[in-house]
């Protein structure tokens, strides 16, 4: 089971695509915020949705420095690990090399890869990762075995760089530069893109040319084609076509002029035949056709609520298996569910859902697409609703006690998590309610039941920092900031919560499969290095650290 | 316990029978005095190519001498760790080439001699020529380093096992061009492989004593700061290095690896949450614990990391282990005295350890000692649960870690030189000699005292060169082991090559007859051929 999350024009990804893992289909656990995603992959999931360019977290900017202790050595920008089958890849931009460490014997192994290796990418349920090294301008993929040894072959690249998408097939890897990931680091060319060659034996590096700005790919459900979400529309691969085609992608545009707005939540449904897009402020839905590239549209404004005229359509979700669109338009105070692509052309096929009362701007749709939660952003409401989209019965109110900044739900949509805004300041003394509201935090909630709890937090959890496990009875929340650094799980059975202080501040989180036991890892700050957790109990196991020390180990 | 609360400091000396640990130190006596069993062992300090040491026999009323010739070179002495200040062990320096004239010889290297009550026990000839010497907690390895000679390599080492017929071992040390400035040994048991460690700022160089052959293990800690290791500790299959200033603790485990040690350090970091002033590890697998004094007393699983914190000890400096019980519990478990050496606090703090559920509830009993701490000297006999502590005035406490409470031990008179004998047949004795010549102990057990009628006269101690070791035999008070009549050895001053042997459990006042005896001139050339 995993978190089906949406991202709006401001989104963030949280759970494995903090290990650039967006694209396994065991943990992904994202939601929508204040923050643009996400891994470095800009989106590989098939059908995930784009986030369109808007500010986000500097990914490549030196982290953590100011965390470290003064009479301690010179930190490091220890860069986020990724989690493969069996093993955890830490890039180290300070040594040049990945630590690739065991997660049931916890040996490290410390590989040279290029200069400054700071992005990597796992490929999902492999020990086999894709390093970007910054410095040399190459790629290191790393194999390892079952016998632990790790093999590196590196692969030019070329060019500048900082996010990689893994295929869902596991046969190629493309490599990009992502500007809304950034905005320190600056590139000079924006429209290079390196498609790896993953298959054993036959790795190579081909680069190809793509609108401007690629914000995100896109696959495939069979990992055969590509879309690259730029400024100036789609740039469509097809893999198989590779050697013989175009070396400038083919685009498709979105429809957006030089007037326009940009488009925002551009989908691609799993088959390649569409894409959904959407612009800000308007109540125009677009369907394109990416062979054609045939664009329909669907207006969906009317009669607000309010008797005025209203109809902006301020939410977009794709289903996961791209057979229906769910659009919000909040001022009318309906959800409407269309199917793709019959309800472009035959009104009737189309269904509008009432919002139940409560103010709705946004939606967030579970990965089987049975179980949507709508809440608004934009105003301080304590409150999600449930829509049943299996049944016809009316949606469902559940009372939180904070307002909401971001809901994830769990694959089936039995459980959701909700990260809740901040209203007003502490300050001593003050009662609880105004406490509460003060305060940061997060509710889980049982959308069957209705019954949530809410879980207050020192610190505002990390975007990067939440993990669903594979079975979906746990979550993991990461909390770093001022003295805060722990680790929360959450039984999601019976919604008991645990913490674990750790040495130093978590930035990261992931789940290794492969393990002799589940194990969660949490990736620290500076030297802090990686703690293993039992994935059932959350009992931490092991803390591997060091790895800049055992790099200069000699014997 | 750690290695450096044995050791004393300022202006008197504390000498532990059992001071295996003491630190190496040279000495520019002209002799140097050392207790094998039965006797005494006078090693010449200065440099020559026909030295002897002399052994004084005192079992019987006759003493008895026997001189030794010592290979070439400048002499240090050690008492061998392990051995209860039965042995010794000599360091020679060598000798350089002599290129001309009569004399003319080649260079002669480094020898390790082992004395005991019987002479010299063994030999070993080095390759080198070195002028400092490590010994293993057990007496059973010495490490020589330190290059004494011309076109010599400086950092480089030779290992020596006393127990094995072969050569010594040299070692390669060029991990940088520093040398090595001492060596910390894991004891026996301690650790998961037998090892000498060589801290330096910023590295670590590990010699593996079952496979020095094999060369050392070399880690660089840091290539861009400045972490120097203060304190080492090894338990089970890790060792703890603390460095100063710094609140890092890395942790190196051992692990099987195909190597050419078959294993290999894997390390890890646990960082406190200010600077460690000290560190101690408790329990065992599973269950072991680092605890670390860093104004709390912070509590890490080391694999793992924090586990808890115990807080409102922001005075000590120090953590002092013991196993007993408390005025509360009478059951023995683990425990710890927490004290300050270099923060002025003049209290102790009491903690209970080990139960890992109950960390965080934990309580710090404090007891006022009334004066600030100069040094803290455990009892090393089980049997004991006894701290001296040692106070920048000439005053002492003697803390009962199980009953919690301090006895206030005025010297007075007597604030010059103290000697634990922990052996004693009614309970541990505590010797003291005064600057103005005093000499009397106290019974740590039952506090009886006894002045014994016996001057060195005021001259002594403007009249004796002194050392700053603290365990220098300059100190004037040396126990002799014995397994029949131990004795405590007055050393009077040079110029009159007088020592004074008192039976270390007389019951009297008295220092006559058979419960003394006095040997004359024993720094004069022949004088008691």
């Amino acid at each position: 089971m995993s978190w089906m999350a949406r991202r709006t024009r401001l989104a963030f990804v949280i759970g494995l695509a903090a290990v650039g893992s967006c694209d396994s289909d065991d943990a992904e656990f994202s939601d929508s915020g204040e923050e643009n995603s996400d891994d470095g992959s800009g989106g590989s999931d098939p059908g995930a949705r784009d986030a369109g360019a808007s500010p986000r977290r500097d990914a490549s900017a030196p982290s953590d420095k100011d965390d470290l202790a003064p009479e301690v050595e010179q930190p490091l920008a220890l860069e986020t690990p990724q989690a493969g089958k069996a093993s955890v890849y830490v890039p180290d931009p300070a040594t040049n090399r990945v630590a690739v460490v065991n997660a049931s014997n916890f040996k490290v192994e410390n590989i040279n890869v290029g200069t400054q290796p700071r992005y990597a990418v796992t490929v999902p349920g492999e020990d086999i990762a894709l390093v970007l090294n910054v410095g040399t301008k190459d790629a290191a993929l790393l194999r390892t075995d079952a016998a632990g040894v790790t093999n590196s072959r590196r692969l030019d690249v070329g060019h500048d760089a900082n996010a990689i998408a893994v295929a869902p097939d596991k046969q190629h890897a493309l490599i990009f530069f992502n500007a809304s990931l950034s905005t320190t680091t600056r590139a000079d060319s924006f429209q290079d893109l390196t498609v790896i060659d993953l298959e054993p034996g036959k790795e190579q590096s081909r680069r190809v040319s793509v609108g401007f700005k690629p914000r995100g790919v896109q696959f495939t459900a069979d990992g055969r084609r590509a879309f690259v979400i730029t400024e100036d529309g789609i740039s469509v691969l097809d893999f198989a076509a590779l050697d013989g085609g175009p070396k400038i992608l083919p685009q498709v545009t979105l429809g957006d002029s030089l007037s326009d707005a940009q488009s925002i939540d551009v989908q691609v449904t799993p088959d390649g035949t569409f894409a959904l897009a959407r612009r800000n402020g308007e109540s125009v839905l677009r369907l394109i056709e990416l062979a054609t590239g045939k664009i329909e549209t669907l207006e969906l404004g009317g009669a607000a609520v309010d008797g005025g005229v209203g109809g902006e359509l301020t939410d977009l979700d794709l289903s996961p298996d791209g057979a229906f669109a769910l659009a919000v338009l909040r001022d009318r105070g309906v959800l409407v569910r269309i199917p793709i692509p019959a309800g472009f052309r035959d009104a009737s096929t189309r269904k509008e859902i009432p919002n139940g009362g409560s103010l709705i701007g946004s939606v967030t749709l579970s990965r089987s697409g049975t179980r949507a939660i709508g809440y608004t952003t934009a105003a301080p409401i304590e409150s999600v609703t449930v829509f049943d989209l299996a049944a016809d019965v009316p949606p469902r109110g559940i009372r939180l006690r904070k307002s909401v900044r971001a809901v994830a739900l769990s694959d089936d949509g039995s459980r959701a998590l909700v990260l809740h805004a901040t209203q007003g300041t502490l300050v001593a003394g003050q009662d609880e309610d105004a406490r509460i509201d003060a305060s940061e935090g997060y509710s889980l909630v049982d959308t069957g039941s209705g019954f949530a709890k809410l879980q207050l937090t020192a610190v505002r959890p990390n975007a990067n920092g939440f993990l669903l496990t594979p079975d979906g009875k746990r979550v993991f929340t990461l909390l770093a900031g001022g003295n805060v650094k722990s680790v929360e799980m959450a039984d999601l059975d019976s919604f008991q919560v645990v913490s674990r202080e750790l040495s130093t501040q978590p930035n990261s989180i992931g789940f290794v499969p492969g393990s002799a036991e589940p194990r969660v890892f949490v990736g620290q700050t500076g030297n802090g290095g990686i703690t293993f957790l039992n994935a059932l109990s959350g009992v931490p196991v092991r803390t591997v650290s060091g790895f800049e020390i055992a790099s200069r180990i000699r014997q | 316990m750690s290695q450096k609360l044995t050791r004393t400091l300022a202006s008197f000396a504390l000498i532990t029978l059992l001071g295996c640990d003491e630190p190496d130190e040279q000495t520019t006596l002209p002799y140097t005095a050392r207790t094998v069993e039965d006797g005494l062992l006078f090693v010449p300090g200065e440099d020559g190519d026909e030295q002897q040491a002399l052994l004084l026999d005192v079992s019987g009323q006759d003493p008895k001498s026997t001189r030794f010739d010592l290979p070439g070179g400048t002499v240090s002495s050690f008492p061998r760790p392990g051995k209860n200040g039965e042995e010794v062990v000599v360091l020679t320096s060598g000798l350089e080439a002599v290129r001309s004239g009569k004399d003319k010889r080649a260079a002669l290297p480094s020898s390790v001699v082992v004395f005991g009550k019987a002479g010299q026990l063994v030999r070993k000839d080095l390759q080198g020529r070195y002028k400092s010497l490590s010994l293993s907690p057990d007496g059973r390895y010495a490490i020589a380093f330190g290059s004494q000679a011309g076109l010599s390599v400086d950092n480089s080492a030779e290992v020596i096992d006393f127990e094995s017929a072969d050569r010594p071992v040299f070692v390669d040390l060029s991990l940088d061009a520093r040398a090595p400035t001492n060596f910390v040994f894991s004891a026996p048991g301690a650790f998961k492989h037998k090892v000498a460690v060589a801290p330096q700022p910023n590295a670590l160089q590990i010699i593996d004593l079952d496979n020095a052959l094999a060369g050392p293990i070399s880690i660089t800690l840091t290539t861009s700061a400045s972490l120097t290791p203060v304190q080492i500790l090894f338990a089970e299959d890790r060792m703890f290095v603390r460095s100063a200033s710094s609140n890092q603790i890395l942790v190196l485990q051992a692990i099987d690896v195909p190597s050419k040690h078959g294993w290999q350090p894997a390390p890890q970091q646990l960082f406190a949450r200010s600077q460690v002033q000290d560190i101690a590890v408790i329990g065992k697998g599973a269950a072991q614990r680092l605890l670390a004094v860093t104004g709390a007393l912070e509590v890490f699983d080391p694999a793992v990391g924090p586990t808890a914190v115990i807080e409102n000890v922001s005075g000590f400096d120090r953590i002092l282990q013991f196993e007993g019980t408390s005025p509360l519990d009478s059951a023995s478990k683990p425990r710890a005295m927490l004290y300050s050496q270099t923060r002025g606090s003049s209290q102790v703090g009491f903690v209970d350890l080990g139960d890992e559920t109950a960390w965080t509830t934990r309580n710090v009993e404090l007891v006022e000692l009334g004066d600030a701490v100069v040094a803290m000297t455990p009892l090393t006999d089980p049997r004991y649960k006894l701290a001296i502590a040692q106070h920048s005035t000439a005053r002492a406490g003697v803390i009962d870690l199980q009953a919690r409470t301090v006895r206030r031990l005025v010297l007075n008179e007597y604030a010059g030189t103290l000697l634990l004998d922990e052996k004693g047949t009614d309970g541990p004795q505590l010797w003291a000699r005064g600057s103005g010549g005093e000499l009397g102990r106290v019974n740590l057990a039952n506090f009886a005292r006894i002045e014994l009628p016996f001057s060195v006269g005021s001259s002594y101690a403007p009249s004796i060169p002194r050392s700053s070791a603290a365990t220098d035999t300059s100190s004037g008070l040396l126990y002799v082991p014995s397994k029949v009549r131990p004795r405590v050895a007055v050393l009077q001053p040079a110029n009159t090559g007088r020592v004074t042997f008192v039976d270390a459990n007389a019951q009297t006042n008295e220092v006559a007859g058979d419960s003394a005896l006095e040997v004359l001139g024993i720094y004069l050339p022949d004088l008691l051929d």
